[in-house]
């Protein structure tokens, strides 16, 4: 009874170590392997990885050995990614391009979410002249390593930037997760192809965010595509907001400062507070409420694009003072915003003091030449450097409106 | 020869009836919305309202129509106008309709609208150009040994 105790714990002992030998070779020779070392043959001769590091070592001398050594290491781990794919690389080397394509096929299913197979993939896709499969495996490979995305942004930009892949290659993105709004920003400040830039939000559509849609339609602006980034605009509005369209967008201030497009577009200063709010003996439910808290240099406080025709028009609206002091006051100037033209059209009187609600209105000319778009600012002029004169106070304006005059 | 006073003043009161009359026509000349289809905006003054089929403008007046939607003007010389998706239209005579002068913006999308010119799955690497291997230089054969030296199946489930 005693003897056979003794020769299962011999036994179990004999499996043990041999378990753990087994552990530690496998583990140094995958560690030297992953080092590029060349002691890594000599602690596992036959672990696929160490055969691998050892295929890719004679892969451009010797073709014909790194296959079968390759082979070998898919012998002994057929579930790797690897393998197959530097089993496609060799596959292709040697000019047998259907088996090689078969092999990255292979090796996709076996690792589509694995940085380091689907990085070469898209590679191997590429020289085959397949640009749409290419991107798909970098998205893959992006999506398990965000730091590719230095290397692969501008290999992607360049696909996208081709003209006879662009709509496949943006269409093909559509759908991408995450990282698509981080390639979209870098693709407006690297192409110098409008269209890509389209054809990428087009293909986004309805899921392109707030963030993305007002980067790219001030990126319109600045290159003064005034049109196209009037409607990529308009075209984010939702139903209700719809309701706010004029010649002045949302004058009522009912709507969320939503800070895009050709809505209000507010500046942010510890100074001043911004809100469109309710208070008494206004139309609708808010107004525009200004309410400084300390001594701010000349600026725009709050401005909107605007797309007016050649003509007359007449700039109307309401305003009250809460003992508003700043400077010389605030006042509402329109201005040509053309790349070629700032030319002032109007500006108001300073709203500065005390005063219930009143109602403004002046006349203005936009001229049939270079102001095919127009800004509309509450404009701060803060006075003498030398007028100590704390801000205080706030203003309130509602119901603007601008009217053509026939 | 000479003509008298009253020829005169009965060619110059004819000439400014007419012109009168020909100013009339074109500026009073209503414009009809028809086939009016999704999101088509009109402004008459300073707000935009939605348009619906039938209702009528006068020239100067604007519309926008936003993406998926279109309307038709009719004018009453039977000039019509089709404004397609994504444009901002101000209303003309229809003298300026029957010659297809007016001012119009349009924003013209990517898609649809410019077809690709060679089938996408057709287009292959130009090695004498080289376009596509910027940037993937490190892809060769150090690259295909995983960094992490396992490439096992369990760690590349897919999903």
């Amino acid at each position: 009874m005693k003897l056979i105790k003794q020769k299962k714990w011999l036994i179990f002992g004999i499996v043990a170590t041999f378990f753990a030998w087994r552990i530690i070779v496998v583990n140094v020779s995958q560690h030297l392997a992953t080092e590029g070392s060349s002691a890594a043959s000599a602690w596992g001769g036959n672990i696929p990885e160490v055969l691998l590091s050892e295929a890719a070592v004679i892969a451009n001398a010797d073709t014909k050995r790194a296959r079968a050594v390759t082979e070998n290491a898919v012998f002994y781990n057929p579930a790797s990614g690897n393998g197959f794919m530097m089993l496609a690389r060799l596959l292709e080397l040697e000019g047998q391009i259907a088996l090689a394509g078969n092999a990255a096929k292979m090796a996709h299913f076996l690792a589509p979410r694995d940085a380091d197979v689907q990085l070469p993939l898209g590679a191997f896709w590429l020289r085959r002249g397949l640009p749409i499969q290419a991107l798909s495996h970098f998205g893959a490979a992006i999506e398990s390593k965000a730091a590719l995305t230095k290397t692969l942004f501008p290999v992607m930009l360049q696909i996208i930037d081709t003209p006879q892949t662009r709509l496949a290659a943006t269409e093909a993105l559509g759908n991408a997760p995450s990282w698509w709004d981080g390639f979209f920003m870098y693709v407006m400040k690297n192409t110098t192809q409008e269209d890509t830039l389209k054809a990428m939000y087009a293909a986004r559509n309805d899921k392109i965010n707030h963030d993305q849609r007002r980067a790219y339609i001030d990126h319109l602006l600045a290159a003064g595509f005034y049109t196209d980034a009037y409607f990529v605009w308009l075209n984010g509005l939702q139903a209700g907001q719809l309701t706010a369209l004029g010649n002045i967008y949302d004058g009522g201030f009912e709507q969320a400062l939503e800070d895009e497009g050709f809505g209000w577009r507010s500046s942010s200063n510890k100074g001043f507070m911004l809100a469109a709010e309710p208070t008494y003996g206004h139309t609708g439910t808010k107004a525009l409420h200004i309410a400084f808290q300390k001594k701010l240099p000349s600026s725009t406080l709050i401005h909107q694009f605007l797309m007016l025709d050649a003509g007359t028009y007449r700039f109307k609206g309401n305003s009250r003072l809460d003992n508003l002091s700043a400077g010389k006051g605030m006042r509402w100037e329109i201005h040509c915003a053309d790349k070629d033209s700032r030319s002032l059209l109007l500006s108001s009187e300073h709203f500065v003091g005390t005063d219930n609600w009143n109602r403004f209105d002046m006349e203005f000319d936009i001229p049939p030449e270079k102001c095919e778009i127009q800004t509309l600012r509450l404009q701060l002029n803060a006075g003498n450097d030398y007028d100590e004169t704390p801000f205080s106070g706030s203003a309130w304006f509602d119901d603007l409106e601008i009217v053509k005059v026939d | 020869m000479k003509i008298s006073k009253s020829t005169v003043t009965i060619l110059a009161m004819s000439a400014v009836l007419v012109s009168q009359a020909a100013v009339a026509a074109s500026v009073a000349t209503p414009v009809k919305l028809a086939q009016v289809q999704g999101d088509v905006m009109v402004n008459n003054g300073s707000r935009f309202v939605k348009a619906v089929s039938g209702l009528e403008l006068k020239p100067g007046a604007k519309i926008v129509t936003a993406k998926s939607s279109n309307v038709s003007l009719v004018y009453e010389n039977g000039c019509v106008k089709e404004l397609k998706q994504n444009t901002m239209h101000t209303v003309g005579t229809a003298e300026q309709c029957a010659a297809n002068i007016g001012k119009e913006r349009t924003y013209v999308a990517a898609l649809g609208d410019v077809p690709p010119v060679v089938s996408t799955q057709s287009v292959r690497f130009d090695p004498l150009l080289g376009v596509w291997g910027v940037g993937l230089a490190g892809l060769g054969f150090d690259g295909l040994v995983g960094s992490n030296g396992n490439n096992s199946r369990s760690d590349s489930s897919p999903q």
